[in-house]
């Protein structure tokens, strides 16, 4: 038996920030994108973990300020202060939700008029 | 290290040989077909940069990373194959000290605190060895959408190796517990990555801690436990969220009141009260606990992309656990589940071990398939074939598992 290239595997969601984030090169020590706002990022998330971790995760502003406002409180990070717009601007728009790919679902979510309404739907702006 | 000893023990093909060789070369990806890996040097990794190039690592600091699912293959998994998972900072184990090191054991309800060393527990408990299950709870991670918060895990977070150990039981009734015990609270010496108080420390209800096979232990597969993997003791509970299994462990508390460590707190290690549709938030109030995982498989042979000639019958084989239930069926289909095949099953070993299936399959012409496995368990639950319930932390992702292979 032969082993295939590795098609199948790690190639399960397609980001949909990808076409932005052609335009600049990764930073091979933290894994950041090099856009605008990046060293500010750099600075910041590598001070207790590294970046790997923001890396592997996708979501919009509310989702990056809910993850950075718990650092904050419960996790000794510092208040952001005035970077918290370019740091949740970088994030949201390098590291956001990505497209559903359906080789990994192959069911399309029920259509939104066939759903019940979201009892308490996630906030799409931070607070 | 004592090389030739290890490899002694191990039993392994041409000792003569191998001892001979650096311990690096062993996981060199020209290692000869014929020769098993051996997991020598996974005793004192410490770091990324330790890890054979076969793991994916999460992140570095804090230190997570697994192996390719069929590098999990084998009933008992080797060190070199487990998944790692530090919520803070790694102890330095190099100038740990196990001869010094302690265990004690208090808390509100304990009758007489005590403090023993491993020796004492050696000489005054009877010994256990046992295949403990050990899942992160965000095992497949990286299965949920909308994407879920924290290390993307794909389906190799979960390893079930042999733990030689102590009841926690037997050394809880030694210190006495009180009647008002609710829950135990773990300890170990890892750091919080910001430097200040534990990284983490969660426990168990107190029926688990006192009616359950959970180990206090010192050993893996026959070894002293790895560095990574906890040395040079650990709290084992087997089929529950991996994080109560505490690394580099010093002691157990038992509380009268569900425990309140680092990590006990929603929405850490919790779910969702009640269902919540993909991409919905939930007040910190209406999460409940993870207590034990649930029914899942894996495919861990063949390789997925894996091609076979026409006519040629493919082996399928695997795991599968259920928390602190039993598996009773394993099922496997090639056409995303419009037929369904029965394979062969063994029991587990003890409680919380995971179970061996297998089964030869005829795929009936050349193309491609995904094979897709499922497992049911002796409650009637089985796994569901699209994504699981979404929950905010993206926990207990169980879908079926797949991989792909092609007929040419």
């Amino acid at each position: 038996m032969r082993v295939l290239n590795k098609l199948f595997i790690f190639l399960g969601l397609v980001a949909s920030s990808i076409s932005l984030a052609a335009e600049y090169p990764v930073d091979p020590k933290s894994g950041l994108i090099m856009a605008p706002g990046w060293e500010l990022v750099n600075y910041q998330c590598n001070a207790c973990h590294t970046s790997m971790i923001v890396v592997q995760n996708h979501g919009d502003k509310a989702f990056w300020k809910e993850t950075l406002q718990w650092m904050v409180d419960t996790q000794g990070l510092w208040d952001l202060s005035d970077t918290w717009e370019p740091t949740l601007s970088y994030l949201s728009t390098y590291y956001g939700q990505v497209e559903m790919d359906m080789t990994l679902f192959r069911r399309l979510p029920l259509e939104p008029s066939l759903q019940p309404a979201l009892v308490k739907p996630f906030p799409k702006e931070p607070k | 290290m004592d090389l030739n000893r290890r490899i002694f023990i191990k039993g392994a093909v041409a000792t003569s040989v191998l001892s001979a060789l650096p311990v690096k070369w062993v996981f060199a990806d020209q290692l000869p077909a014929a020769v098993t890996p051996l997991d020598i040097s996974a005793l004192t990794w410490t770091k990324a940069e330790d890890l054979p190039s076969y793991f994916k690592v999460l992140n570095t600091h804090p230190l997570n990373a697994f192996p390719p699912e069929h590098k999990l293959a084998p009933a008992v998994t080797p060190a070199d194959a487990s998944f790692i998972r530090w919520n803070g900072i790694v102890p330095d184990f190099k100038v740990l000290d196990a001869k010094a090191w302690t265990f004690k054991v208090d808390g509100e309800s304990v009758a007489t605190p005590k403090t023993y060393t491993i020796d004492e527990l050696k000489r005054r408990f009877k010994h256990y060895t046992l295949q403990l299950l050990i899942e992160c709870g965000g095992n497949s991670r990286s299965g949920f959408f909308p994407s879920t918060k924290g290390n993307q895990w794909n389906n190799a977070g979960v390893f079930c190796s042999e733990w030689t150990g102590v009841l926690v039981s037997d050394v809880l009734k030694d210190c006495g517990i009180k009647a008002d015990a609710v829950y135990t609270g773990h300890h170990g010496v890892d750091r919080h990555l910001s430097g200040k108080g534990e990284a983490i420390s969660r426990g168990v209800p107190i029926k688990a801690a006192l009616e359950e096979l959970g180990l206090i232990a010192w050993s893996m597969n026959g070894e002293d436990i790895p560095y990574l993997h906890g040395y040079p003791l650990r709290i084992v509970f087997g089929g529950r969220p991996g994080s109560v299994s505490q690394k580099a462990a010093t002691g157990i508390s038992v509380r009268n009141k569900v425990h309140d460590g680092h990590k006990m707190e929603a929405p850490a290690y919790q779910l969702p009260k009640y269902p919540i549709a993909p991409g919905e938030s939930v007040d910190n109030k209406d999460y409940r606990i993870i207590e034990e995982m649930i029914v899942k498989s894996l495919i861990t042979e063949p390789q997925s992309g894996t091609e076979l000639a026409v006519g040629q019958k493919i082996a399928i084989a695997g795991h599968a656990w259920a928390g602190l239930r039993e598996v009773v069926k394993v099922e496997v289909s090639y056409d995303y589940g419009t037929r369904w095949f029965t394979a062969e099953l063994e029991k587990p070993k003890n409680v919380a071990a995971w179970q061996q299936w297998k089964i030869e399959l005829q795929l009936p012409s050349q193309g491609y398939y995904e094979i897709w496995a499922k497992a049911t368990d002796s409650e009637g639950d089985s796994q569901p074939v699209v994504q699981p319930q979404w929950n905010p932390k993206g926990y207990m992702f169980n879908g079926c598992h797949r991989i792909a292979v092609r007929v040419v």
